[in-house]
């Protein structure tokens, strides 16, 4: 009974230092968004699907992408996330697997997406089945809906803003509601020109104080990229470095918070010639 | 002859040019424009604006617009989109080349660029219209007129709250609406309103002055018939001058458009059509045009107040009781707060002199009313009460100017009351520079200076006790780009409420717009503002006031794509610091506009934060037309709505709108009779408009 009373407090209250910053949740969004401080309402590539969905309206080519991520090298906290992405017809969809913890304690999500442009708006609508498994307490479970919308505002400056769980979803732990995270993100992009892109962006969850986020992202030649980020509460500093060959890409982030270490993680992803 | 032909020489010209790009811009939903507009102009933090009557206004030029062929200077200042620049080149335009044959004309004077059409258009019309002179040709415009329109709105809280569950509230959650309305500006307007708020009871009830619904509202008015420049019957609003004694329902206030706002017009005597119980005339009103200069006008008005009012000690003689606060709110759900409907009568009747002389660039006006209750007012006998009015007569008498001096519009007003307090604004407005306009408004109200119906500058909200200085300024210092920015310094020569002594403050806000695009607007704005308050000591009887600091930022987006699709942004934030402990306040929402095949709907999510009520955030959001809401929100949690608006058919528009305000971790909502078990609260409103 003590142990269900801690995993009721487990799900909302210990997101943020588990992760090492203000997160939708425990799972792993990739190497580029974590390299980028985790600016990332306005990317458009295959991790929007779990970053922003509208992100993967104007996707052209499927891909497949795989992440690991490792925490302050406590095994018990690792995560992984795969994703595929595809455009039919007009439409981008994305598909999402993540998994967070040990058998002690583990939650699952298998999410789908979908992201359509209109004029310079592109909008998107996900809907994931979450899941949390614990050895004292049956399986908990909810369906969580996001909605994303980017705008391509110049060609420079874009905007993106991103709703996790429009649906105010909960789990029922105990008899009690138990409410998941709601989260509002929004952002802006400027990018120059084709080898540099800058984002910034206000992370709000709702149970928390809100967040600031800054990403830097420089492509020092075609193949290879550096990225640099800062997130507020809490403070965390972040570096990236991602390098693309023909079809194969690889990305790896660091993130370091003082008090509580630091993040790795590793992402890999295919992309598939268009016919 | 020589002027007309060279019009039409240079018109198709402009037509050919200009006209594919303006079937793009006419087919722009106009509803956008004017929220838009609205947000544009309206301070960002204040619950006291009579909104509902700035809106009415702007939507009277809206569905029908001003004439450009007729309108006046004032009237042009009154869409508070030109600057003073424009609407002199305006008026020099229209003087040197006749009238203007059609809107495209506008784009040949000077200074008038896209941008500045885009907001005027939805306002204003070119036309050469004869009135209708008789009754018959009148009557036949009542009924066919484009403008007669029978609204009836229903709205309801899901929630019940503890009023209801205690049966203290008399009366249903229904909130009930009716209104009838037929006009032609500038020729004439006839309505009628009936209305019933939450908890109140419609009846039958002489006895507590209720006949049918709770309030109604009616009036008659006719303009321009010959020397007859308006006449009122039923319920009217008054403004003059700057409106120190008499200002129209609404005041801008300190906004975003620091300079066109701060100069008030003469509007004179028109139809009050609003539903706030309060801060209206209801007799009769006629302005009579003596000759080309001068204007007299001359009002009555008898009508009755809510006041609370407490049994009489030997005092005041000849009276039973004696008021001891007049109630705004029009209110009427409880037994007591029907109690205190229609306690007090009110007779006012005054004039006003206006003349325009040296070819309208001078306007004089001479102000003059008096107030008669039925039962003496006296208010708490505190302190900071020491020079408010009592009694139950109060008169005033004033002077008002307006000076035009090379590019420099001078204006200002000073009046008197009966307790022998004196109050002056004076200022100007003037355009610098082409891309430079420029405000300043000097103002002191006494401390007892008593006017009931003022509504001019200031940074209270009643036009007494100030003193202060304000500077405002607009500049567009590259294409695309816009800042605006106000600062304004006052002082309280004696106490307020909640401040026990006399103090001082000040005010200052930047904006900062990008408008890469016609259909995209990006600003940014902060505000500051230092006001003193009691210190949260209870140590001694008499608090010392310290400097309370509150500050906003805000970041707003507004995109409109192609014709369909609209999304509006906004992070708002704030902070409040006091004796050095600071408390703040997040606001975060996103806003989905569609307009397809007759249907239009709007969605909002926001996320709110705030660490208390100080801090409150208040976000304007679009509602059924004629219905204003501007929620203050705190604490922790969501705000939801989605307003739906369904043309049935020619004549038939329907709304729905749909909104909740969920909150995190409470169990409940409000306080006293408005109190709801749970943490959410569901909102519902229905509207239906005839046009007839």
């Amino acid at each position: 009974m003590q142990y269900l009373s801690k995993i009721s407090f487990l799900i909302p209250l210990a997101c943020m230092p588990l992760t090492l910053q203000a997160q939708t949740d425990l799972f792993s969004h990739g190497a580029r968004a974590s390299g980028m401080g985790n600016a990332t309402t306005v990317l458009k590539d295959p991790w929007a699907a779990v970053n922003n969905i509208a992100g993967i309206a104007g996707i052209q080519k499927i891909s497949f992408a795989s992440t690991f991520e490792t925490r302050f090298g406590l095994s018990s906290l690792n995560s992984g996330t795969f994703i595929a992405v595809a455009p039919v017809r007009k439409v981008g969809i994305g598909l999402s697997l993540s998994r967070f913890g040990d058998e002690l304690y583990n939650e699952q999500a298998i999410g789908l997406g979908a992201a359509h442009t209109i004029h310079q708006v592109s909008l998107g609508l996900k809907c994931s089945y979450f899941q949390v498994c614990a050895p004292e307490m049956s399986t908990k479970s909810a369906v969580i809906l996001e909605f994303g919308g980017q705008i391509e505002v110049t060609k420079q400056l874009s905007f993106g803003a991103h709703l996790y769980n429009a649906s105010i979803s909960s789990l029922r732990i105990g008899g009690d509601k138990v409410p998941l995270p709601m989260v509002m993100k929004a952002g802006l992009g400027y990018a120059p020109h084709k080898k540099l892109l800058l984002t910034v962006e206000t992370f709000k969850e709702l149970a928390y104080k809100a967040s600031f986020r800054g990403g830097l992202e420089y492509a020092v030649i075609e193949k290879l990229k550096f990225r640099t980020g800062i997130s507020t509460h809490p403070l965390v500093n972040h570096f990236g470095v991602g390098f693309r060959h023909l079809s194969f890409s690889a990305d790896y982030a660091f993130s370091v918070q003082t008090v509580l270490g630091a993040v790795n993680q590793f992402t890999v992803a295919y992309q598939l010639k268009s016919r | 002859m020589g002027a007309v032909t060279q019009r039409y020489a240079t018109i198709p010209c402009f037509l050919l040019a200009l006209l594919p790009a303006w079937l793009c811009a006419q087919s722009i939903p106009k509803e956008i424009d004017i929220d838009q507009f609205i947000q544009q102009v309206f301070q960002q933090q204040s619950e006291d604006i009579n909104y509902e009557d700035a809106y009415e206004s702007l939507y009277q030029y809206y569905t029908t617009p001003l004439n450009l062929n007729a309108a006046g200077r004032e009237e042009l200042q009154n869409l508070y989109v030109l600057s003073p620049l424009q609407i002199d080149h305006f008026l020099k335009h229209r003087e040197e080349n006749g009238l203007l044959l059609s809107i495209y004309e506008l784009q040949v004077i000077p200074d008038f660029d896209k941008a500045t059409f885009d907001k005027l258009l939805p306002f204003v019309i070119v036309e050469n219209n004869e009135k209708p002179n008789n009754p018959a040709a009148l009557l036949r415009e009542v009924i066919q007129g484009d403008n007669t329109q029978l609204l009836t709105r229903y709205g309801r809280v899901l929630e019940t709250k503890k009023g209801y569950e205690t049966k203290k509230y008399l009366g249903s959650p229904d909130k009930l609406y009716l209104r009838f309305r037929s006009s032609h500006s500038k020729s004439y307007s006839l309505g009628f309103t009936m209305e019933k708020d939450s908890g109140e009871k419609n009846s039958w009830d002489p006895s507590h002055r209720t006949y049918g619904a709770d309030f109604l509202s009616f009036h008659f008015a006719l303009f321009n018939r010959k020397k007859l420049k308006s006449f009122v019957l039923g319920d009217y609003q008054l403004q003059f001058g700057q409106g120190l004694l008499l200002g129209a329902g609404y005041r801008f206030g300190k906004g975003a458009e620091p300079v066109t706002t701060a100069k008030r017009n003469n509007l004179g005597a028109r139809p009050y059509t609003s539903v706030l119980e309060t801060g209206y005339f209801r007799g009769a009103a006629m302005t009579y045009q003596l000759n080309r200069s001068i204007e007299l006008t001359g009002f009555y008005s008898g009508k009755r107040m809510d006041g609370n009012t407490e049994a009489v000690d030997s005092l005041f003689g000849d009276y039973d009781a004696y008021v001891s606060s007049l109630q705004y709110s029009g209110y009427h759900r409880t037994a007591s707060e029907l109690g205190n409907k229609g306690v007090l009568k009110e007779r006012i009747y005054g004039g006003n002199v206006s003349g325009s002389f040296l070819r309208k660039r001078l306007h004089l006006g001479i102000t003059g009313l008096n107030t008669n209750y039925s039962l003496p007012v006296l208010k708490a006998d505190k302190p900071y009460n020491l020079f408010e009015f009592s009694g139950t007569n109060n008169y005033g008498l004033g002077a008002d100017y307006s000076l035009l001096l090379h590019n420099f519009n001078f204006f200002g007003e000073y009046a008197r009351s009966r307790s022998g307090g004196q109050a002056l604004v004076t200022g100007f407005i003037s355009s610098l520079a082409q891309n430079v306009d420029v405000s300043f408004i000097y103002r002191n109200y006494e401390r007892d200076f008593h006017t009931f119906y003022g509504k001019a500058f200031g940074e209270n909200t009643r036009n007494i006790n100030e003193q202060g200085i304000y500077w405002g300024i607009k500049i567009v210092p590259f294409s695309k780009w816009t800042v605006a920015a106000y600062y304004d310094r006052f002082w309280f020569p004696w106490l307020k409420y909640q401040v026990d002594a006399p103090s001082s403050g000040q005010e200052a806000m930047v904006r900062l717009t990008y408008s890469p695009a016609k259909k995209i607007s990006l600003y940014g704005q902060f505000r500051s503002q230092e006001k003193a308050k009691n210190a949260l000591e209870n140590s001694s009887h008499f608090n010392t006031p310290e400097a309370a600091i509150k500050s906003n930022g805000l970041l707003h987006l507004d995109f409109l794509a192609g014709e369909h699709l609209a999304w509006k942004s906004r992070l708002q934030f704030s902070s409040y610091q006091q004796q050095s402990k600071t408390s703040y306040g997040y606001y975060l929402m996103q806003e989905l506009s569609v307009n397809y095949s007759g249907i239009k709907a709007s969605m909002r999510y926001a996320l709110f934060d705030t660490d208390d009520y100080d801090n409150r955030q208040f976000a304007y959001e679009k509602d059924v037309l004629y219905a204003f809401s501007i929620p203050a929100l705190y604490g922790k949690g969501v705000r939801f709505y989605l307003l739906t608006q369904f043309r049935i058919s020619r004549n038939i528009d329907l709304w729905v709108k749909y909104a909740f305000t969920e909150y995190y971790n409470v169990t409940t909502i409000g306080s006293g009779l408005e109190e709801i078990n749970g943490n959410r609260i569901d909102e519902v409103k229905v509207q239906v408009r005839w046009k007839l």
